[in-house]
């Protein structure tokens, strides 16, 4: 069943609606909320490869379509047919464009479309029993193909963020130090200069000066 | 002609100087020196200087001026007269100095008259001995009359001071006007008094400009000290450049009752501020008790009244104010690094706009790319008239997501409502569902909003309202020991959705219990049940009790207002909740953003105080109907619970209010649970809740100019947005104690003062509570006292602050009001424990209209036009004296409109108003007062109207009382008469002596 629905931007990862009471009687519902919005941040930062996606996590699987740029995105149990989960969120989609479709783009705050949880709540209830009539119908309807779709594991897909980010936190290490190894260089040049030439340099020097105590003496 | 002038300041610029001054004032010296001399010219020539005075301060002074320059040449164009036959006339001058002084201080009298009507008898005021005004105007003598001695025909100047000079005691008499009639006249005449005034008036409001209105003035005028000649010249200087204005006089026996200060004209919020500091909010969504901050410990010490604000963060703005909504989008909120200030007019920037300093915590900040912008010479940005929240006090930020812990939820109501036997016989079912049902669609927050009922006598009856139901289906759960949820879902329903049924179980609520016969009440175990419902989502718990909780966890019993108890240490313990459960219900309530107004009917004892802690610690608020009846409570049960389900609410509010370095928030009083230090949680906020706080000092002495102040106010609107409202507030840091008496606000001292006694009175007896507040006013007045005593001689003088002169009024309202008067026998405990509860939310104006009731006399404003009507009615002072028994008075305090017929009241006119005859004494309790095709009746009823639209918040309950009707008019009107003296109280009078006393010893 149906534990978590969220829709948010793709473009900044902005929540734009967000089902009611939803982690009722949950309490690693905050986890897994905290996991989705990281989801949405990772696919802000363009990485992601297909428009509709499962990641399992835990005992739950992650389902997300993205279309028109934005992001559906609903947490269900492993047992809970993968089928059906996409057809909720296509449910979702159509009936979210079509209320909401203009404004996405100008959708200024967080949560601008939060009367959409009515809807969300509503639809979510024709889809919690998976043995009804009319959701067995939809099961066996084999219009829908969700074979193709890809599965891959949270820790993956944050996970190659989060690889990403090392990368170019070593590069940009890399070219802080390379910096910092240049100027080091550059004064180690300069302080060999002074210790090859300093000796020879006073030597001279008091000489001269000699020279011209010499001529202001005498 | 302009000599030096002895002691005699300088004048101030506006002040001609009449050309006989010197002619008085230099000859004898002893006159300079004995004083009274001095003053005549003085005060004669202040009588001009309303002429010139500013318009605003001085409006009802402009029109005496001419008719007195006239006679004395204090005027500007008389002048001429005057000076140019100065030879001849310098001789009376000198020689009868007498008739000069009497004339140049008559004048200014007849000022005060004019525009001072209330006040009649003035012109008794020369001394006794003087026959001719003795003789012209009698005590009592109208004002018109009065003048008239003194108003000769301007054509003969001179003529007017012959007769009255010849008719004037010789001078020795008058020389000593000062200890003279001082303390000679009060005895021998109680009218003497009243004179004073007229005396001293000029001279009196002359000096502060800002003193406002001419009703503030008119006060004044009367309650102002007699006329103490050369010190009072000083001392009024010295006060003029203090800006104060009130230096009220001895206090003998024969103090005049109309003269002593009344704040007639209610609040008087400090708009003057918003001159000096116009970056500042408005005052009524903040107040400090003195609008500067002192800079020392010491100075803290010596205030003896609290240092603290009232803030007010959602009260309604007039048409046409909007606070302006910023969204700074991708640049997110832009606060201080350090101290999470938001923004404001005060910030400073720097680095030609790179930069921004914090006003509150001085802390250098970087501005973030998207919000850069230049700046101009000045060190202004050049966008800042584009950018509301660098040039208003109040804004509202956009919240990003991060002030977000949840998706903004849904607005919620649900209703827990009693059905045992006594709310079904008082009708209470009805009224309580068909005013609901008639608000469905007001509701805020369509189409999100959620609803649901839960009703109990002994045992829990809950409701299933699913959508596809066309009926809904009742749950009965007996077992209050364990209570569960007999459903998951549908006991809290969206409306939109569910509309048709619970519209459907609404119509047949008074039915479905109408034959109930259950006494019982399982209160605790149905809020239990109640908070599992609403637990995920929060809301707003209404709860409807007509009885005592008497099944299950949380009963209560019967703790008897015991007679006994009163005047010992257990006395207080009556005030307190008894059962820690409701305190701990209220904790829970508050995590999960549920706010509980509670709804109270029961005509015996039902233990206010401990329900009224739910309200209490979650921001809600506790309505109390005593012994409600549906045909006589009906309507005001039905608008009040109408406002407050459509009022605009904040939800799942959190408030904060930041200070600048050095001072520190303390203590919070009003509705709310404290989460940490100083964040306030606020389940559900509204317009109609104030909350005050107190101020301390961190450091024992200030360094900065300028203390800022910042109250955050975090939620979520109906509409789901998530917000911050932000007002800010800079006050200035003083080293003298003189500028913050000069710049306290008695409002919000009042309301601070009355927050805290309340509170005291739960853990103090009545009786000490209301002598710590005595205590209070007594030390500071003694300490501002000593402030002047030094310099001036004002011996037999209560000396108070302009911006403090209701302060003695109002502390003893507070001490009479409902919430702390008596003991035992003047009010049921559950009522004060009621009032005590409305007085820690009351708004500050509101406030002070409930301990201080507006009186008007309706009776001559009925026949006028309808649209004069409103202007027309004046409020009176608060005393049985007031009433005449041919009047029909209307006492308004916020919740009751009382209704007194005189005795002497023409029936006919009760029989227009009331529809029915005085003569077969009807049940005035009884009556519910009715539009009839009438005139009178016709406005009576939009008198009733238009006060009730002035304050939305509460719904005024008329009730009726005939004079001499008792007991109903003693606990109904006379105990309200707060000047008057009631059993165990003082009045206003022997409180001012009291204090005077105090203040000396």
């Amino acid at each position: 069943m149906v534990k978590l629905t969220m829709i948010a931007r793709v473009t900044d990862g902005l929540p734009l609606a967000e089902g009611l009471d939803d982690g009722r009687d949950q309490k690693d519902a905050d986890f897994y909320k905290q996991q989705a919005k990281l989801l949405f941040k990772n696919l802000s930062k363009g990485h992601h490869e297909a428009s509709r996606m499962s990641i399992e996590t835990g005992p739950y699987y992650f389902h997300y379509i993205i279309e028109g740029r934005v992001c559906y995105l609903t947490m269900c149990d492993r047992s809970y047919p993968k089928k059906l989960a996409f057809q909720y969120l296509e449910d979702l989609k159509n009936e979210f464009e079509r209320v909401n479709g203009n404004q996405i783009e100008t959708a200024a705050r967080p949560y601008a479309f939060i009367k959409f949880d009515t809807f969300i709540q509503k639809t979510k209830k024709l889809y919690l029993d998976t043995r009804t009539q009319r959701n067995l119908k939809k099961l066996n309807d084999e219009l829908y193909e969700v074979h193709q779709i890809m599965t891959s594991n949270v820790q993956e897909v944050l996970g190659v963020g989060e690889k990403l980010d090392q990368v170019s936190e070593m590069s940009s290490r890399l070219t802080s130090d390379t910096r910092i190894y240049a100027h080091k260089a550059k004064d180690l040049n300069r302080q060999a200069l002074i210790r090859k030439y300093a000796p020879v340099a006073i030597v001279i020097g008091v000489v001269l000066m000699l020279f011209w105590l010499k001529n202001k003496i005498w | 002609m302009q000599p030096p002038l002895g002691n005699e300041r300088p004048p101030p610029p506006g002040r001609p100087v009449s050309a006989f001054v010197p002619g008085a004032a230099v000859p004898p010296p002893p006159f300079a020196a004995g004083g009274p001399f001095a003053r005549p010219p003085q005060s004669g020539a202040t009588a001009p200087a309303f002429g010139a005075a500013p318009p605003a301060a001085m409006g009802g002074f402009r029109g005496p001026p001419p008719s007195q320059g006239g006679p004395f040449g204090a005027g500007p164009p008389p002048q001429g007269p005057f000076t140019t036959s100065a030879p001849p006339s310098q001789g009376p001058f000198a020689s009868a100095p007498p008739s000069q002084g009497l004339f140049a201080s008559a004048p200014p009298s007849q000022g005060p008259f004019a525009t001072a009507p209330p006040s009649q008898s003035p012109f008794t005021s020369p001394p006794p001995s003087q026959v001719p005004f003795a003789a012209g105007p009698p005590p009592t003598g109208p004002f018109a009359a009065t003048p008239a001695p003194f108003r000769p025909p301007p054509s003969s100047l001179a003529q007017p001071q012959s007769p009255t000079g010849g008719a004037l005691p010789p001078p020795p008499t008058y020389a000593r006007p000062t200890q003279g009639y001082y303390t000679g006249a009060p005895p021998a005449n109680p009218q003497f008094p009243m004179s004073r005034p007229a005396f001293q008036q000029p001279v009196q409001t002359m000096p502060p400009p800002p003193m406002g209105p001419a009703a503030t003035f008119g006060n004044q005028a009367a309650y102002a000290g007699p006329p103490v000649g050369g010190t009072l010249q000083s001392l009024v200087e010295d006060f003029q450049s203090l800006a104060l204005s009130s230096a009220p006089g001895s206090l003998d026996p024969g103090v005049d009752v109309k003269g002593l200060p009344r704040p007639l004209d209610g609040d008087e919020e400090p708009v003057k501020l918003m001159e000096a500091y116009p970056l500042n909010c408005h005052p009524r969504y903040f107040r400090l008790t003195t609008h500067v901050i002192p800079a020392s410990q010491s100075l803290v010490s010596r205030w003896h009244l609290p240092l603290g604000a009232v803030v007010h963060p959602l009260a309604e703005s007039p048409d046409g104010e909007e606070v302006p909504v910023i969204n700074f989008g991708s640049a997110g909120v832009i606060r201080c690094r350090r101290c999470r200030t938001y923004i404001n007019p005060y910030a400073t920037f720097a680095d030609s706009g790179r930069k921004w300093r914090c006003n509150l915590c001085t802390l250098l900040n970087d501005v973030p790319g998207e919000y850069f912008c230049a700046l101009d010479a000045s060190g202004r940005r050049y966008d800042i008239d584009q950018r509301p929240e660098l040039s208003k006090g109040t804004v509202e930020f956009v919240a990003p997501t991060e002030y977000m812990v949840r998706p903004p939820m849904p607005p919620s109501y649900f209703f827990l409502i009693d059905v045992s036997v006594s709310a079904v016989r008082s009708g209470l079912l009805q009224v309580v569902a068909k005013t609901i049902k008639s608000c469905l669609d007001e509701l805020p927050g369509f189409p999100r909003t959620q609803i649901g009922f839960l009703t109990f006598d002994s045992t829990l009856h809950f409701h299933n309202f699913k959508s596809s139901l066309s009926q809904p289906q009742m749950m009965v759960v007996a077992d209050l020991d364990d209570v569960f949820l007999p459903l998951p879902d549908d006991l809290l329903v969206n409306l939109v959705d569910s509309r048709h049924v619970v519209e459907s179980f609404l119509d047949s609520l008074p039915n479905m219990f109408h034959d109930n016969v259950n006494v019982e009440s399982a209160l605790g175990p149905a809020l239990k049940a109640a908070f599992m419902v609403m637990s995920q989502i929060g809301g707003k718990l209404l709860v409807f009790q007509s009885t005592l909780p008497s099944l299950g966890i949380g009963r209560l019993r019967l703790r008897g207002d015991d007679v006994r108890a009163y005047g010992t240490d257990k006395e207080h313990t009556l005030r307190v909740p008894e059962d820690p459960f409701y305190k701990q219900m209220a904790a829970e309530f508050t995590k999960n953003q549920i706010a509980v107004d509670i709804f109270s009917f029961s005509e015996k004892y039902s233990d206010i105080a401990s329900l009224g802690s739910l309200a209490k610690y979650t921001g809600g608020q506790v309505y109390h109907y005593p012994s409600f009846q549906a045909p006589t409570h009906g309507d005001k049960l039905k608008l009040e619970l109408n406002r407050d389900l459509t009022r605009e609410t904040a939800w799942e509010s959190v408030m904060r209010i930041r200070c600048g370095k050095g001072v520190r928030f303390t203590t919070y009083h009003g509705h709310f649970m404290l989460r940490s230090t100083d964040l306030l949680a606020l389940p559900a906020v509204d317009s109609d809740k104030a909350f005050a706080m107190q101020l301390s000092l961190e450091e024992t002495l200030m360094t900065t100019q300028t203390v800022y102040f910042q109250v955050a106010l975090l939620y979520t609107s109906s509409s789901g947005e998530r917000r911050i409202r932000v007002h800010t507030a800079a006050a200035p840091v003083v080293t003298d104690l003189s500028e913050m008496y000069c710049q306290a606000d008695t409002g919000a001292i009042v309301s601070l003062l009355g927050r805290i006694a309340v509170e005291n009175s739960l853990s103090d007896k009545l009786d000490s509570v209301r002598q710590q507040l005595q205590l209070k006013l007594v030390r500071s007045l003694k300490e501002y006292r000593n402030l002047y005593v030094v310099q001036h001689r004002i011996g037999g003088r209560l000396i108070f602050p302009e911006s403090l002169r209701f302060l003695p009024l109002y502390i003893l309202a507070i001490c009479k009001s409902l919430a702390l008067r008596g003991g035992y026998a003047d009010v049921s405990l559950d009522e004060r424990c009621a009032a005590g509860f409305s007085m820690m939310i009351l708004p500050v104006n509101r406030l002070l209209n409930f301990i201080y009731p507006s009186l008007y006399r309706v009776d001559e404003v009925l026949t006028m036009e309808p649209n004069k009507i409103d202007a027309s009615l004046k409020r009176l002072p608060l005393t049985f004296q007031c009433l005449d028994t041919g009047g029909l008075y209307l006492l308004d305090d916020g919740f009751t409109f009382l209704v007194w017929l005189g005795r002497m009241l023409p029936p006919e006119l009760v029989n227009n108003i009331l529809g029915l005859s005085l003569a077969n004494f009807p049940d005035l309790s009884k009556i519910q007062l009715r539009e009839s095709d009438n005139e009178l009746s016709r406005n009576f009823m939009k008198i009733l109207r238009t006060l009730r639209e002035k304050d939305p918040s509460y719904h005024q309950l008329c009730r009726v009382v005939r004079q001499g009707e008792q007991p109903r008019e003693g606990y109904l009107l006379l105990s309200n008469l707060v000047e008057d003296q009631m059993a165990g109280t003082s009045s206003y009078v022997d409180w001012i002596l009291q204090i005077h006393r105090q203040t000396q010893s």
